[in-house]
């Protein structure tokens, strides 16, 4: 049965959407729409749809999140360097090289933290240099890709 | 800025004002001293020009009432007229807003006084009271209260003061006083994108655990909300919170009623399907009939927690 903008924006709407509950429900077919809401006006709808499209998950889900990585709105970026974690590696790996180098720390933060154990040398490095620097400015510890999944 | 609310405030049966309850009565314009007899007991906000309201309302140390300071003072039934010395500001909902509606200001001796009974009681300055000119006030009625501290990374696009606003409109029909005790700006910019994990109670994350150990000025019982950017995931807020650090994230571009729903969270309320609803689970962007309701049993829940204090 199609997914009609509406049940998407139901899935999104509540102050704490459940994500893989809502990705199990709507599945790709959902997609269309949550790209058409990532470019839109409201920027906590388009972040939230920004991460479940990262849930729904594989190879579809990847011009929506990339399409929020290049968001002007500092929120959705964040939430495409959450939804990052969950894309098929050689995609992870090419949206995160691009934010964690973001002029905002924010972004950079949640990119690094989003980084996957398996990573290109390039990304590693940059990572590796960047843990190092959120260490000494804060005790907030890092976490692995596996604990993220968790969610 | 953080407003504060006053409470035992009382309507005399007697005269049909309002006075303070907190000193001892004050000669009442139809004879004797004011009586809380019958009275509920009245929360007022309190040096808070910034809240929503009229404000310059004041109270009269000679005779306890309540009387607007923005005309020239009023006769006094304690003699000459009303003053403000020793008076804090009084904001009052005017119009819209929680409470009690039917209260009226009197423009012959410019005391605030109810109206829903079938009398004008008596006025100061002879007779009984007048309604002329006046707008539709609105007075809240409580009998337990709740302290929030508001902390702030990114402040939301809806001002704190219509947010607290908001929360003591739907809180009030619980009869609950919402206290705004204090407010604080705080620069940890690697907090101000929480990661909220799950966002499932009794459980945290370490970003969690380090912003809400900010708890500078706040006691046991007391709740703080933190204003920040964002969470990851996103969310309009989470109200999971370390044990023993009561509290709640709201983000910035969440809605007018997620301050109240995610305290609401912390209280002990759960989300219900129900759009005319505070703890609706469908998102409060899209309540029908503002303000939203609390239940019976949610006011019962919310007056069970040990945040919630009789008064």
């Amino acid at each position: 049965m199609a997914i009609d903008v509406e049940q998407v924006k139901a899935a999104l709407n509540p102050e704490e959407p459940n994500y893989p509950k809502a990705a199990k429900a709507l599945g790709p077919d959902a997609l269309p729409h949550l790209e058409k809401i990532i470019g839109g006006s409201d920027t906590l709808l388009a972040a939230k749809a920004t991460y479940l499209a990262g849930i729904i998950g594989g190879e579809k889900s990847v011009p929506a999140v990339e399409k929020a990585a290049r968001s002007s709105q500092a929120t959705i970026r964040i939430a495409a360097a959450a939804a990052a974690a969950h894309l098929p590696a050689e995609h992870s790996d090419t949206v995160l090289a691009q934010l964690v180098d973001d002029a905002d720390a924010g972004v950079q933060k949640v990119a690094v933290y989003s980084a996957p154990e398996t990573m290109s040398d390039r990304l590693r490095a940059r990572v590796n240099v960047l843990r190092k620097g959120m260490k000494s400015a804060t005790s907030v510890k890092t976490k692995s890709r596996k604990a993220k999944k968790q969610r | 800025m953080a407003w504060g609310t006053q409470r035992n405030w009382r309507w005399c049966n007697k005269c049909q004002g309002m006075w303070f309850g907190g000193n001892p009565a004050g000669p009442c314009p139809a004879g004797g001293v004011h009586t809380k007899v019958g009275s509920g007991n009245y929360s007022l906000v309190h040096q808070a020009t910034s809240a929503p309201g009229q404000a310059d309302w004041r109270w009269c140390s000679k005779c306890q009432g309540l009387w607007f300071g923005g005309n020239p003072a009023g006769p006094c039934p304690a003699g000459g007229k009303h003053t403000k010395t020793g008076s804090g500001n009084y904001t009052i909902a005017h119009q819209s807003g929680a409470g009690q509606q039917g209260w009226r200001w009197c423009s012959k001796c410019q005391g605030m006084w109810f109206s829903g009974n079938n009398t004008a009681g008596k006025c100061s300055a002879g007779g009984g009271h007048t309604q002329a000119g006046s707008g539709s006030y609105r007075q809240v009625i409580v009998s337990q209260r709740i302290r929030i501290h508001t902390k702030t990374l990114t402040a939301p696009n809806i001002s704190i003061d219509t947010l607290m606003h908001n929360m003591r409109e739907v809180y009030a029909t619980a009869s609950i006083d919402v206290e705004w005790a204090s407010a604080q700006s705080l620069n940890l910019p690697l907090l101000n994108d929480l990661d909220v994990g799950a966002c499932v109670m009794g459980s945290t994350t370490a970003e969690q655990n380090t912003l809400f150990n900010n708890r500078n000025n706040v006691g046991a019982n007391e709740i703080v909300v933190y204003f920040v950017r964002s969470t990851v995931p996103p969310f309009n807020g989470c109200a999971a919170h370390p044990a023993g650090r009561p509290g709640a994230a709201v983000v910035q571009t969440a809605t007018q009623w997620t301050f109240a729903h995610e305290v609401g969270h912390v209280l002990g309320l759960s989300h219900v399907n129900n759009n005319d609803r505070l703890m609706t689970g469908n998102g409060t962007a899209n309540i029908t009939n503002p303000p939203p309701d609390l239940i019976g049993s949610e006011a019962t829940t919310m007056t069970n927690s040990v945040l919630t204090t009789n008064v």
